[in-house]
C-alpha cells in the first residue's frame, strides 16, 4: 500500500474514533438525564468503553509522523503499550462503574427484554417494582 | 422343585440387577434446571456469558497473545520495515538479532512461516485475520444452533437471520480491520502496530455493527422478510395441500368419486 494511501485511510479511521469517543459521551450523558428523570426503563450496550479505546489508532497514526530521538525510544515505547493497557481496563471499570451508577439509582436489570447481539448486550434497566417481562 | 424355582429366581434377579441401567430423558427446559440446580444457577449463567463472549472474543484473545509473544522476543523497541525487492517482498526487523528467539535473522520473506505465523507484514496480518474471523465463524454459528435448540420461542427463521447478520458483521469487521492493519504496516514501523490495530478496530466496528443493527433493525427486518417469503411459498402451498386433503376426505366422507374435480 502506498504511504499516501495508507495516511488517508489512518486520517478516516482518526475521525471515526473521535466519533467513537464521543458517542461514549454522548451515551453516558443521555442515560445520567434519563436517570435524573426517573424513566420506566434504561437501555445500554454493554460493554460500551470499548469503543473509547479505538483512540490508540490516532495515538499509533501519530508515531509515523513524530520523530523520536534514539535514546528516548524505548521510553516512548513503553509509554505507549502502557498507555493501551490503561485504555483497556479503563474501559472496564467504566462498564462496571456505570452498571453500579444505575443499579444505585433504583434500576434493576431485565435479562427477558435485554438483547443479546454478536459483540455486545443491549442491557434493559427497569424502574425497581416494575415487572420484567420476556420481549419474545 | 419350588426350591430350584426359587433359586433360579434369584440368580435372574442378580443378572438383572448386575446389568440394570438407569435412563433418564428430560425435556430440555427440564435438563436446564437440573444443571442448574447442579451448579447453582449464578454458575450456570455465568458459563453461559463466558461461553458467548468467549465465542465473541476469541479472535481478540488469540491476536493478544500473538502480539505479546512478538513484543517478547522483539523487545519494547521493536520495529520493523517492509521492502520490496524485485517481485519478492522483504520484513526487515531493526535491532540486535542475536538477542531474539524466534527471528534470529535480520530479514525474512513476507511469505516465510516465521513471519505470517506473527502477523507481520501484509500477508501475516491478512492471514491473522482470515483465520480469526474463521475461528469466530467456527464458534458463533453451533452458539446459535445451541441457544436456538436450547429456547422453545426461536423459530427457524430466527436461527438463520440471526446467524447470517453475524456472519456479515464477521466478514465487515474483518475486512476493516484488515485495511487499517495494512495501513497501519505501511506508515509507520512500530511492529506490534498493526496487530494491535486489528483487535481494537475489529472489536471496534463489531460493537458499532451491533448498535447499526438495533438501530435500524436490520436483523428484525431480515427475520421478517424471511417469514413472509416462507409464508407465501412454502405456507401456501402447506395451505393449498390442507385444503385438498380436506376436500378429499369430505368426498370420502360422503360417498362421492374422491378426487374429482381436482384431479378428472
Amino acid at each position: 500500500m502506498h504511504k499516501t494511501t495508507a495516511h488517508i485511510i489512518l486520517v478516516l479511521i482518526d475521525i471515526a474514533a473521535l466519533f467513537a469517543c464521543y458517542y461514549v459521551y454522548s451515551e453516558y450523558r443521555d442515560i445520567s438525564s434519563q436517570l435524573n428523570e426517573l424513566v420506566e426503563s434504561v437501555m445500554i450496550q454493554k460493554p460500551l468503553g470499548l469503543y473509547a479505546v479505538l483512540v490508540i489508532v490516532p495515538a499509533i497514526h501519530a508515531t509515523a509522523y513524530i520523530k523520536i530521538p534514539d535514546n528516548r525510544t524505548k521510553l516512548v515505547n513503553r509509554s505507549f503499550i502502557m498507555f493501551f493497557l490503561m485504555l483497556i481496563i479503563s474501559a472496564f471499570v467504566f462498564d462496571s462503574w456505570f452498571d453500579e451508577k444505575i443499579t444505585e439509582s433504583g434500576y434493576v436489570y431485565c435479562e427477558g427484554m435485554s438483547e443479546s447481539m454478536r459483540m455486545s448486550e443491549f442491557r434493559v434497566y427497569l424502574k425497581e417494582g416494575l415487572e420484567c417481562t420476556s420481549q419474545n | 422343585m419350588s426350591r430350584s424355582n426359587a433359586a433360579r429366581s434369584k440368580n435372574i434377579k442378580s443378572k438383572v440387577k448386575q446389568n440394570s441401567q438407569v435412563i433418564d430423558v428430560f425435556s430440555t427446559e427440564q435438563l436446564i434446571k437440573a444443571w442448574e440446580q447442579k451448579t447453582g444457577k449464578e454458575t450456570a449463567e455465568l458459563s453461559g456469558v463466558v461461553l458467548r463472549d468467549g465465542a465473541n472474543y476469541a479472535s481478540a484473545i488469540v491476536d493478544s497473545v500473538t502480539a505479546v509473544r512478538m513484543i517478547k522476543d522483539l523487545g519494547i523497541n521493536g520495529r520493523v520495515s517492509l521492502k520490496t525487492v524485485g517481485t519478492k517482498q522483504y520484513v526487515i526487523f531493526k535491532g540486535y538479532a542475536g538477542i531474539r528467539s524466534i527471528f534470529s535473522s535480520t530479514r525474512y520473506l513476507a511469505t516465510n512461516p516465521k513471519v505470517v505465523d506473527m502477523a507481520i507484514g501484509r500477508v501475516g496480518v491478512n492471514n491473522s485475520i482470515v483465520s480469526g474471523a474463521r475461528l469466530t465463524i467456527f464458534l458463533v454459528v453451533p452458539l446459535n444452533i445451541l441457544n436456538h435448540i436450547l429456547s422453545d420461542q426461536q423459530t427457524m427463521t430466527q436461527l438463520i437471520g440471526k446467524t447470517a447478520t453475524d456472519l456479515v458483521k464477521v466478514g465487515v469487521a474483518a475486512a476493516i480491520a484488515s485495511l487499517t492493519a495494512t495501513a497501519v504496516a505501511a506508515a509507520t514501523t512500530l511492529v506490534a502496530g498493526p496487530l494491535i490495530v486489528v483487535i481494537i478496530v475489529g472489536l471496534a466496528v463489531g460493537l458499532a455493527l451491533d448498535a447499526l443493527d438495533k438501530q435500524f433493525g436490520v436483523t428484525d427486518a431480515l427475520i421478517k422478510a424471511m417469514d413472509k417469503a416462507f409464508d407465501s411459498t412454502v405456507g401456501e402451498f402447506a395451505r393449498q395441500l390442507n385444503k385438498v386433503e380436506r376436500h378429499l376426505r369430505w368426498q370420502a366422507i360422503n360417498g362421492m368419486p374422491v378426487g374429482r374435480g381436482i384431479f378428472y
